[in-house]
């Protein structure tokens, strides 16, 4: 890993920070503030590929669990960690990664679409499956009363992956992109 | 901007060694998971209380961690009344607050300077895979260092976009903010890397 990387893994790192200090998204209709932290986790997977993105947030989740405040709401701490919902947390680093992984693969050809598609799979699919399996596995929740659970926090991410998507596509044309320019 | 959850304090559980606490911590984890008995996880809730009192930590501090934490469990078992049955929501209940009344021990009376200290160490055996520990370290004090700076960064692109009349829209904000984090990531290695810092 050069110098360069490590950097951008602690800039990232430091931007889904920020991201839980500011709500910066509020649904329409219903008003309701969504925490804005799984679009840091799109975004480290989306601009820095999956070894750097999936690092990135590593290391966020690390500084958490070390005692810094840095989820929404001011929370931190090892607690978070045995919480009953801590199975979405310990997913962020490996969607980063896939959405890392196939932001690469697609490097090329990549579009709305596909960063929409992308950004589906690993920060909603995937996020929820940890999410959700943690919940029936380690807390007991009999898994159809989960899925319902989880149901009302879908319109939220929906609005975060179009946020993402759009940002990585017109960040794309950036000079000095972390994953270089396609032919 | 206060970053770190630590209160400053002289009790026993304070002046006790991080690993130690981090030994204790893991030592809980495995011990709520060894009893099926409501009365001995209690008993174990109870003694986590006590040693919040012998913190003597702010209430204010220690609440504003823990009812959030807490409204889930209250919601958790809920639902474990209504979809499996009360005694098994008791006795998860139990387990999950011991372990989050253990972990917010740890934090708030663990300065972040020495969990750093212990991680450090428990890194260094990665040198004989060829991982340097300093880079690991220098990714760490950079996160830390730049979030109160990306934060700033994040309100004047902000403040410039309520001017132009874009402020409810987050895109106006999150491709700029990453665009100079982009630009200040380069800037940075460059720096790192003009002071003959080897890595």
């Amino acid at each position: 890993m050069t110098t360069r990387d490590l950097v951008l893994i602690a800039l990232f790192a430091a931007i889904t920070a920020v991201l839980g200090l500011f709500p910066a998204l509020t649904l329409p209709l219903t008003g309701v503030p969504v925490t804005a932290q799984t679009l840091g986790v799109m975004l480290a997977g989306s601009l820095l590929g999956a070894r750097r993105g999936g690092l990135s947030l590593v290391v966020f989740l690390i500084l958490v669990a070390l005692g810094l405040p840095l989820l929404a709401g001011g929370r931190g701490g090892a607690a978070v960690f045995a919480g009953v919902t801590a199975g979405f947390l310990f997913s962020w680093p490996i969607a980063a990664w896939l959405i890392g992984w196939l932001t690469e693969k697609n490097w090329e050809h990549y579009n709305l679409w596909r960063a929409v598609a992308i950004n589906v799979l690993g920060g909603i699919v995937l996020v929820y499956a940890g999410g959700i399996a943690w919940m029936v596995a380690v807390a007991g929740i009999p898994l159809d009363k989960a899925l319902y659970g989880s149901l009302p926090f879908i319109p939220g991410d929906a609005l975060k992956v179009a946020v993402a998507a759009t940002a990585a596509v017109a960040l794309r044309r950036y000079q000095q992109h972390p994953l270089g320019h396609p032919a | 901007m206060n970053l770190s959850l630590y209160q400053p304090g002289t009790s026993p559980v304070h002046r006790l060694r991080t690993v130690w606490k981090l030994a204790g911590l893991f030592a809980a984890g495995i011990a709520v998971l060894l009893t099926e008995s409501p009365l001995l996880l209690a008993a174990g809730l109870a003694a986590v209380i006590a040693c919040f009192t012998l913190a003597r930590l702010p209430l204010g501090a220690v609440l504003r961690q823990a009812l959030p934490l807490f409204a889930v469990l209250a919601l958790f078992f809920a639902a474990h009344a209504i979809f499996t049955s009360p005694e098994l929501g008791t006795v998860l209940v139990l387990r999950f607050a011991t372990i989050i009344g253990c972990g917010l021990l740890l934090t708030l009376t663990t300065k972040v300077s020495d969990m750093m200290s212990v991680l450090e160490g428990a890194l260094r055996p990665l040198a004989f895979f060829g991982i340097n520990p300093a880079k690991i370290s220098l990714v760490f004090a950079l996160t830390i260092r730049f979030i109160p700076v990306l934060a700033d960064t994040w309100m004047s692109v902000r403040a410039a976009q309520q001017a132009r009349g874009l402020g409810g829209n987050p895109l106006a904000i999150l491709v700029p903010v990453t665009v100079q984090t982009l630009r200040r990531a380069d800037r940075i290695a460059e720096a790192i890397e003009a002071r003959g810092v080897e890595l």
